[in-house]
């Protein structure tokens, strides 16, 4: 299409004049701006201002992440349709209904039966319990005093009885322990009637008076007005 | 005052204490039971030589009797020249002597007396058991045996078994010699008298005969011989295998493995003329090593017939079998166990790609195990009151039969050096 020189000329005037325009609108309203604060006090800047928490407004950074591969979701295969004969025909597919999840703790199953570990530490120098068979341990099912209850297990440790012997009779043994822990006397307070059972009391009452006196052990102070007595032991074979 | 009120408390509590007159009184149950110690010094003002020889039977004897436990003369206290036969009870007590065996002997010639007795520290100076033996000096091991079944009848009111005999296998440069001895080992001799392969002695109860089978004339036949040796009368030679004996405990049958229709079986055969009196099993399995049990009414032999070689007991009378192994995948040579009232029954496990001995109480199930990790250990067999056992073994001490308690419990002796099988414990000795 042929364009005339007139149309051309009146393209170039409007442009510059629309270009004119625009330039001298913009710089009236920078103007405009100097010229309202110039007169004015600057105003505080916090004065409109919440106090926050520092930690608080602290803002929380997005972590980085690795660049993610795109997966795409393979197309749904649609099974071939066919006949089948009943041992071949799979269960038919069925939407899964929703299962009710379990109340239960996730750290469950960290859970074992049984703790295997290593016992570290020092051991407790006296077992807690009645491991000697005495009721004078001081656990909470073997409540008693420790210190009768040591002296009764090493009673017990020093009181052998040969196997092929009878073992009626009870024998009733005594000691008296000084403070200091010796065993300052001890005798066959009643004979059972079997002289080898009263001889194998007498021989651990004697093991027990070389046991304490070789590492005594100092009675304690709560226990030492019981000790001014006797303490006698009515042996038993077995139950 | 208030001490006494405090142990009021703990009476009235419940908890094993009681106040007496003068102090507290507690309750001790559970002594530790162990084996009796003995001391058996050696005699003084005796002949020397003859006094260590008689203290080391008595030794060897009440050790593996398994109730004693014999302590190191080392330790004594007491002065044995002032004592002589007597006792200072409070020297012995401090070593931890329970009895104390004194003995004197005299030999005058050819002849020796002997006078032991027993004393029991806790009953002061009077012997509780004195013997007087006299015989000739030949006679001393079994004069010494007869004191110590003294002893262990005091204690237990059962007969020991010192004075019985083993009976066993000797393999020396391709031949196999059933011998006997002494159950300590002493005084060995051969029964059967060939150079062919001999084995599987079996005592007959009253210890006059022993069976075995020998190849002496190629076939594996069953023979009676005299329990002191001689010439030996063929009981079973049927065609294929005639092996295993065990007899009844009257003594007039024995069950043996005979393979005669092709397949080992267990019978019962008569012990007069080797017939057949019942036939125990019939299936297609492997079934030997017979071994009848003290009531007679019962025999236990090994089997495959569950895949590997198990005990099973079976009525004397025949009918079905039951298993009463199940440790492991090989079990053999099974023994009953004489002790009254005992169901008890010993054998040879494979444990680990070694060969020990075990014993199976039949009732309880409980598994007793007598050896371990020491060689190999096969053929167990029964002293006459079931209180020891004795078996073969390879280990580190020489290969040889030794001796253990039935109870698994202190170490095996051995009482017979060499490469030896078949071991089978001879009845109580004639009192």
């Amino acid at each position: 299409m042929a364009v005339s020189s007139e149309d051309q000329t009146m393209h170039i005037v409007s442009g510059i004049g629309t270009f004119v325009i625009a330039v001298l609108m913009v710089g009236l309203v920078v103007k405009s701006a100097d010229w309202a604060g110039a007169d004015t006090k600057p105003r505080d800047r916090f004065e409109d201002m919440e106090v926050i928490d520092a930690a608080l407004a602290e803002l929380v950074k997005k972590p980085q992440q690795q660049p993610q591969k795109k997966f795409k979701a393979p197309d749904p295969t649609v099974k071939p349709q066919g006949v089948t004969r009943d041992d071949q025909a799979k269960p038919v597919d069925r939407p899964d209904e929703p299962v009710a999840k379990p109340d239960v703790n996730p750290l469950d199953k960290f859970d074992r039966p049984d703790n295997d570990d290593e016992p570290v530490g020092k051991p407790d120098e006296q077992p807690v319990g009645a491991f000697d068979g005495s009721e004078f341990g001081f656990g909470d099912e073997t409540r008693g005093d420790p210190f009768l209850g040591a002296l009764k297990a090493d009673l017990l440790r020093s009181w052998e009885y040969p196997e092929i012997l009878s073992d009626v009779g009870t024998p009733v043994g005594c000691i008296h322990i000084e403070p200091d822990g010796t065993i300052e006397a001890w005798e066959l307070r009643e004979k059972s009637g079997n002289a080898e059972l009263d001889d194998s009391v007498e021989r651990a009452l004697r093991d027990l008076e070389k046991l304490r006196d070789g590492e005594p052990k100092p009675v304690p102070a709560h226990l030492i007005p019981k000790t001014r007595k006797w303490i006698c032991y009515r042996m038993k074979v077995k139950e | 005052m208030r001490a006494l009120a405090v142990l009021a408390v703990l009476v009235a509590s419940g908890m094993g204490v009681a106040a007496a007159d003068d102090g507290v009184i507690i309750d001790v149950t559970g002594a530790k039971r162990g084996k009796y110690p003995i001391a058996v010094p050696v005699a003084v003002g005796s002949d020397a030589a003859v006094a260590r020889e008689i203290a080391e039977i008595q030794s060897f004897d009440l050790g593996v009797a398994g109730y004693f436990k014999i302590l190191d003369p080392k330790s004594f206290l007491a002065d044995l020249e002032g004592e002589k036969l007597g006792l200072e009870p409070q020297k012995w007590k401090d070593v931890g002597a329970y009895g104390v065996i004194k003995y004197r002997v005299v030999t005058s010639g050819g002849n020796l007396e002997l006078e032991a007795r027993l004393y029991e520290v806790s009953k002061g100076t009077t012997a509780v058991l004195t013997k007087t033996y006299t015989g000739t000096k030949a006679d001393l091991r079994k004069l010494t045996h007869a004191w110590c079944n003294e002893v262990v009848k005091y204690y237990t009111g059962e007969a020991g078994f010192f004075g019985s005999k083993i009976a066993f296998v000797a393999k020396k440069k391709g031949a196999s010699t059933v011998m006997a001895a002494d159950f300590d080992g002493a005084n060995p001799y051969a029964i059967s008298r060939n150079t062919s392969t001999n084995m599987l002695p079996a005592w007959s109860p009253g210890g006059g005969q022993i069976a075995y089978t020998s190849y002496m004339r190629n076939n594996p036949d069953l023979y009676v011989s005299g329990g002191g040796g001689g010439r030996p009368k063929k009981l079973a030679g049927y065609k294929g295998m005639n092996t295993g004996a065990s007899w009844s405990p009257d003594g007039s049958k024995l069950a043996v493995t005979l393979s005669k229709d092709g397949n080992p079986e267990i019978y019962v055969i008569s012990a007069s003329d080797g017939a057949i009196v019942t036939r125990i099993t019939s299936n297609k399995a492997i079934d030997t090593s017979p071994a009848w049990s003290p009531d007679g009414g019962q025999i236990a032999f090994v089997s495959d017939r569950e895949g590997s070689p198990q005990i099973f007991v079976a009525s004397a009378g025949g009918g079905a079998a039951r298993r009463v192994s199940f440790n492991g995948s090989y079990n053999t040579t099974p023994t009953w166990s004489p002790a009254k009232g005992a169901s008890v029954i010993a054998y040879t496990t494979r444990d680990g790609g070694r060969y020990d001995i075990v014993t199976l109480d039949v009732a309880t199930k409980k598994m007793t195990r007598i050896t371990q990790g020491e060689g190999t250990n096969e053929e167990p067999s029964f002293s006459p009151n079931g209180r020891a056992i004795a078996f073969a073994s390879t280990r580190s001490g020489g290969s040889g039969v030794y001796i253990a308690n039935a109870d698994g419990t202190g170490t095996a002796v051995k009482v017979y050096s060499g490469s030896v099988t078949g071991v089978d414990w001879g009845p109580a000795p004639r009192p």
